[in-house]
């Protein structure tokens, strides 16, 4: 099952260019943030997930495991609410991704609530970290499901 | 994290928690793909967010051979490469069987006519009883607050009758 179409197929082309900023902005955040990289990764399947990319989800949950995630705390990042493997600062974290994910359509946005209690566990550096990493995902997510980029072969290295 | 109530320590709700076990025994030892069941279970768990359901069913479904690409993609099965045409029919089915509340218009013709396609009627009576049974389940755990995280493969096999 191949995409509707290949973004990043030809080098030259504008999509191309704006590719290399968009994956450096992500690898800056990835690589670079105080956040926590197993936090980070949970956002970005949570995020993914909801927004239904299979393609992000693939590599999402994959380079957590890779990463020495274990099974059981990446399957149940899709319930994390009533689960007990995730910590107060993850599950902060994943109330944001959430929020900040289900934003269509005057739902209401981010509560006050859920700010707060991320501003409990995060520095200010952290939380613009996270803000960007759940943008950047989302945005991600839309690309993945537009042209149907369908996921289940990614193989861990690949990406970030 | 501990639940709110415990089910089984309350003798009336121990004997109904045994009679919804020996329902959903009754589902398993049907001709509906064991597989299938695991991912039908997994993806409506997934959508009314019950932590012990999910933690029960992916581990069920490793235990008995489930690929772990397989059961982390269920999420965002419709963008996936991984499942059959058979197993996305019910996987379209548990999605529209599940989210009915509210004025939700139910399950569409479109799907059952997949759904139809793929499996007879004795594996349309179990799968139309699994997406049935594991919403209750998932009310059950939700409402008692029974956390995901501690479930070991085959801890409920004494249920049985």
């Amino acid at each position: 099952m191949t995409a509707r179409l290949n973004l990043f197929s030809n080098p030259t082309t504008t999509t191309a260019k704006a590719a290399g900023y968009f994956g450096k902005a992500s690898k800056t955040i990835l690589e670079e943030s105080t956040l926590p990289a197993a936090t980070q990764k949970l956002v970005v399947l949570r995020a993914s997930q909801i927004n239904g990319c299979g393609y992000a989800t693939d590599v999402w949950s994959k380079n957590a495991a890779h990463a020495g995630e274990s099974a059981t705390r990446v399957n149940l990042v899709a319930a994390w609410r009533e689960s007990t493997v995730f910590t107060d600062a993850e599950r902060a974290a994943l109330e944001l991704a959430e929020q900040g994910t289900r934003i269509a359509d005057a739902a209401g946005g981010v509560t006050d609530d859920a700010w707060a209690n991320a501003a409990q566990h995060y520095n200010e550096d952290q939380l613009s970290d996270l803000v960007m990493l759940i943008a950047l995902i989302n945005a991600t997510n839309r690309m993945g499901v537009i042209v149907r980029q369908r996921g289940g072969d990614y193989q861990p290295g690949q990406l970030g | 994290m501990e639940a709110r109530f415990d089910l089984m320590a309350n003798q009336l709700g121990a004997k109904i928690a045994k009679r919804i076990y020996n329902v959903a025994l009754a589902i398993v030892q049907s001709p509906l793909p064991q597989g299938t069941q695991d991912l039908v279970m997994l993806r409506a768990s997934q959508i009314n967010g019950c932590g012990f359901c999910v933690d029960y069913h992916t581990k069920d479904a490793a235990a008995a051979g489930e690929d772990a690409t397989r059961i982390n993609m269920v999420a965002a099965w419709r963008e996936s490469t991984v499942y059959t045409e058979a197993e996305r029919a019910a996987l379209a089915l548990t999605e529209e069987g599940t989210r009915l509340a509210d004025a939700h218009p139910g399950v569409s013709d479109e799907t059952w006519t997949r759904v139809r396609e793929h499996y007879d009627d004795d594996q349309i009576a179990a799968l139309a009883s699994l997406i049935a049974m594991i919403n209750a389940n998932n009310r059950l755990n939700v409402i008692m607050r029974n956390p995901g995280g501690s479930y070991q493969p085959g801890m409920f096999a004494g249920m049985a009758n």
